[in-house]
């Protein structure tokens, strides 16, 4: 009977001692779950304001037609890129912690911004465009959803953080990596490009 | 049942939970105990039979040898009961019960996304363009307006194909609402509105904090037959062969045996927390119907959906392996129908139903998806004429309670929010920029000032967004300026923590900017931080520390002294007498000349937080008591301007009882 008694504080120690490793598992587990769905949630915010714009896109192109008449490869390249950069942000929503999803996005909304941005220096030369009320309104609806675009990166941008230092920690990365929670990209957008387009001119 | 009467309710519900979970833990102790006294002392007593002897020689295969040696004398008539073997049974079981009650709670202690994310869950950002997911998000925000609690984050569960939906949260400020994708899919508007009531009821009635305690116990009891699970496996896999090893194969068998045990005894626990779940749980299922029929007035909205749970073959059935230590929190039963209703966590579907609609014949109807044509986005109905209250009495009657002319009156509301402002307060730079807006002075020079000193704080979308918006800011009706904010919250929510630690600075410095804070600003500021702290700070978990005036009347006096000189006007003949009648109201023992507190002492903002944040950890009774002091006081000069109401309404609201908002006709155009 000792030794059953013995067998038995033993078997406890060894459950109490499993019981804790499953308990940090379990623990860290879900707080790496928590920090991802945030930076999933907040990449709805980009979402919303990305889809906002590449609805602005097609009635500026609408707009401006009439007015560039020599300028089609302008306006198609505009059209084209908004048509892959509505693709990738798709894939980017369904999954922004998917490879390559964000990275993806970034690399499409490069170059439609470099797209967009020599088509409003084009606009430049033509005062009645410019002059034109629709393309007025547009224009700064466009602007204000850039800004709106910047700020919910930023918020993206946080949340990826938080997640890829937590995730990177020891010994949480062990966890990590046994489960599969693959860093997530941040969602950078070259800034030269953006800022420099529209002051080039192809005419 | 009023409000508070809920609330004690929920209290006593607590206690019975405490009481019902102690008597499941000393049942599964004793379960324990029996099991170990089955494998260990029975083969003690019965020597004879071959049998235990087998099972003897399995657990221990070493006694053979032992016996030899002249151990065989220790092994006879051995009583039942060993305190020694018992006190380490108990201190095990309730190490692990424990253990494992903890680390849900602190999975848990984030508050309702917690849940909702462990229940997979997907948010909804307000702005999000889908209609259905928008009309869920209009209904949702309308009941939040009409019942005064702030708009609850929306979760979708977009892998559930049946009906269903949850509340979860530990207070109203930071409460989050579940809803199915066959929600969404297959109920209609009115029926939509049905289940959101059921849920705010459970917000209102403090249902869901208990419903989050329920969840920790209930894990912690059902730990033992998961770990009896996980102890049968590895026996399972261990080595068994005798030939091989004789040690090894005996720890096999040994742990095979004590993991089977476990795992029947794990099935006690299951039992047991059932049992507990079924009996706090189900009553309150009923009257969270009979609240959702009282809200919206409309029997057929929630009977509607039960209906339709019953037609879908689908059901409110979840697919989510997680989804039974949560079946608590939904709408319908999530879990299969059990054959044995006392384990039911919900009532039978037809007897919800009959109880609802008396006349239900007891046939489902089929179900098909709900196409939502746009004309019922926004219903057209002329919003009733709310009710003013009279006398503080029935101010403190209508808190938490909620009328169909309520939720009427915030569809109005809504409505009468011109577009581009709603637009803006559903996005997170719109709403800063609204917050920034509605803080700007009207003057001239200073506003100039104070944009000044924003555009050095802030981001410039926010800052070119609040020049946008300002002159539709100033152009709204003073009375819709708080419901904006109201609504702008579920924008300010979108921001990552560094964005509010920006937020809150620049807040600050605009309602500083001018040395002085007024009503509105204060209690703006009021709604800010209850409204949003608990979303990005850890949530506080309010609990009740007080249950006399004693403790806490200081502070008590010093608010009712801030609401007299608040409503007054600096003269100091009128709020001394409304700080009289006010005081007179509280049942605080004979004593009535209680002194009031100087104007320069009810302006110290910190200390007026600090005796919110203090009076909030009084008992229900307590609240009522100084709530219609408040309203007394407010009242004294026989009418409440539209400050003071919504200054009442701050107040009960740090003081978590959610105040409607009351009659000002002038508000909806």
């Amino acid at each position: 009977m000792a030794l059953g008694f013995s067998v038995l504080v033993v078997l406890g120690i060894i459950v109490l001692f499993l019981l804790g490793i499953a308990g940090w598992v379990v623990g860290t587990y879900n707080g790496l779950v928590t920090l991802r769905n945030r930076f999933k949630n907040a990449f709805s915010q980009i979402d919303v304001q990305l889809k906002r714009r590449y609805d602005l896109i097609p009635n500026l192109v609408e707009t401006a037609k009439g007015y560039l008449k020599h300028e089609r490869e302008t306006l198609e390249a505009v059209v084209k890129a908004r048509g892959e950069a509505l693709a990738a942000s798709q894939r980017a929503a369904s999954n922004p912690a998917a490879t390559g999803a964000v990275k993806d996005l970034v690399g499409a909304e490069a170059t439609l911004g470099g797209a967009l941005g020599r088509l409003l220096a084009v606009v430049e030369q033509y005062p009645d465009l410019k002059a034109n009320q629709n393309m007025m309104q547009l224009t700064e609806e466009l602007t204000s959803t850039e800004n709106k675009i910047a700020f919910a990166r930023q918020a993206y941008n946080d949340a990826v953080m938080l997640y890829n230092t937590d995730r990177e920690k020891f010994p949480a990365n062990i966890i990590a990596g046994m489960f599969g929670f693959t860093a997530a990209e941040l969602f950078e957008v070259s800034g030269e490009a953006e800022r420099q387009a529209p002051k080039v001119s192809f005419s | 049942m009023d409000f508070f009467e809920h609330q004690e309710a929920a209290r006593r519900a607590t206690r019975k939970l405490v009481f019902l979970f102690a008597l499941a833990v000393v049942g599964v102790v004793l379960a324990v105990y029996a099991a170990f006294a089955i494998v260990l002392i029975a083969p003690t007593r019965y020597q004879g039979d071959g049998a235990t002897y087998a099972l003897e020689l399995m657990t221990n295969p070493d006694s053979e040898r032992q016996r030899a040696l002249g151990a065989v004398d220790f092994l006879f008539d051995r009583p039942w009961w060993d305190p020694s073997l018992f006190l380490s049974v108990a201190v095990g079981t309730a190490l692990v019960i424990g253990l494992g009650g903890a680390s849900k709670a602190a999975q848990i202690s984030s508050g309702g996304r917690a849940v909702a994310s462990l229940l997979g869950g997907r948010l909804l950002a307000p702005n999000s363009g889908g209609l259905e997911e928008r009309r869920l998000l209009n209904v949702v925000e309308e009941m939040a307006l009409a019942s005064g609690v702030p708009v609850p984050a929306v979760y979708l569960l977009a892998e559930e194909p049946g009906i269903n939906a949850f509340a979860a949260g530990f207070s109203p400020a930071d409460a989050v609402i579940g809803v199915t994708r066959g929600c969404v899919r297959f109920l209609s508007r009115d029926e939509l509105q049905g289940v959101v009531a059921h849920e705010f009821s459970h917000i209102l009635n403090g249902d869901m904090r208990l419903n989050m305690r329920l969840m920790a116990a209930v894990f912690g009891i059902t730990m033992i037959s998961s770990i009896g699970g996980a102890v049968l496996r590895l026996g399972f896999y261990a080595p068994r062969r005798r030939d091989s090893n004789n040690r090894e194969g005996g720890v096999g068998a040994a742990l095979l045996i004590l993991g089977a045990l476990l795992y029947i005894v794990g099935c006690i626990g299951v039992l047991f927390g059932s049992l507990i779940r079924a009996a706090i749980s189900r009553q309150r299922e009923f009257l969270a119907d009979a609240a959702s029929v009282q809200f919206t007035r409309n029997p057929g909205g929630i009977a509607g959906a039960l209906k339709k749970i019953g037609g879908l073959a689908q059901g409110s059935r979840l697919m989510a392996a997680r989804a039974a230590e949560a079946s608590h929190f939904y709408f319908g039963n999530g879990l299969r129908e059990s054959w044995f209703n006392a384990f039911a966590t919900h009532p039978p579907l037809g007897e919800r139903i009959l109880r609802i609609d008396p006349d239900f014949d007891g046939v489902f109807p089929e179900v098909t998806p709900e196409d939502v044509p746009e004309s019922r986005l926004a219903p057209a109905r002329t919003p009733p004429r709310l009710p003013t209250p009279l006398n503080a009495s029935d101010f403190v009657a209508g808190i938490g309670v909620l009328t169909n002319a309520q939720i009427y009156y915030a569809e109005a509301m809504r409505r009468s929010i011109p577009k581009p402002l709603l637009e803006a307060a559903h996005e997170p730079v719109g709403a800063c920029a609204l917050v920034f807006g509605l803080l700007l002075a009207e003057d001239g020079a200073a506003c100039a000032r104070q944009l000044q000193d924003l555009r050095a704080r802030v981001d410039v979308a926010q800052f070119a967004e609040t020049e946008r918006l300002l002159p539709d800011v100033r152009a709204i009706d003073v009375g819709l300026r708080l419901p904006l904010a109201d609504v702008a919250v579920q924008g300010l929510r979108q921001l990552s923590p560094d964005q509010f630690d920006v937020l809150m600075p620049a807040v600050d410095a605009l309602v500083w900017g001018d040395q002085r804070l007024d009503l509105f600003e204060f209690t703006l500021l009021r709604l800010l931080r209850r409204h949003l702290e608990p979303h990005f700070r850890p949530a506080e978990r309010p609990a009740v520390r007080y249950e006399t005036w004693e403790p806490v009347l200081p502070e008590a006096l010093l608010l009712l002294s801030a609401l007299a000189w608040a409503g007054a006007g600096g003269d100091s003949g009128r709020s001394t007498a409304a700080f009289r009648v006010g005081v007179s109201q509280l049942e605080a023992g004979e004593r009535r000349d209680w002194p009031m507190a100087a104007q320069e002492e009810c302006c110290d903002l910190a200390r007026i937080d600090a005796a919110l944040g203090r009076l909030c950890e009084g008992s229900p009774w307590l609240k009522k008591n100084f709530l219609l002091a408040a309203a007394t006081a407010v009242m004294e000069d026989r009418e409440m301007s539209l400050e003071e109401g919504e200054l009442l309404r701050a107040i009960a609201d740090s003081l978590g009882c959610p105040v409607p908002p009351f009659a000002r006709d002038e508000m909806v155009r």
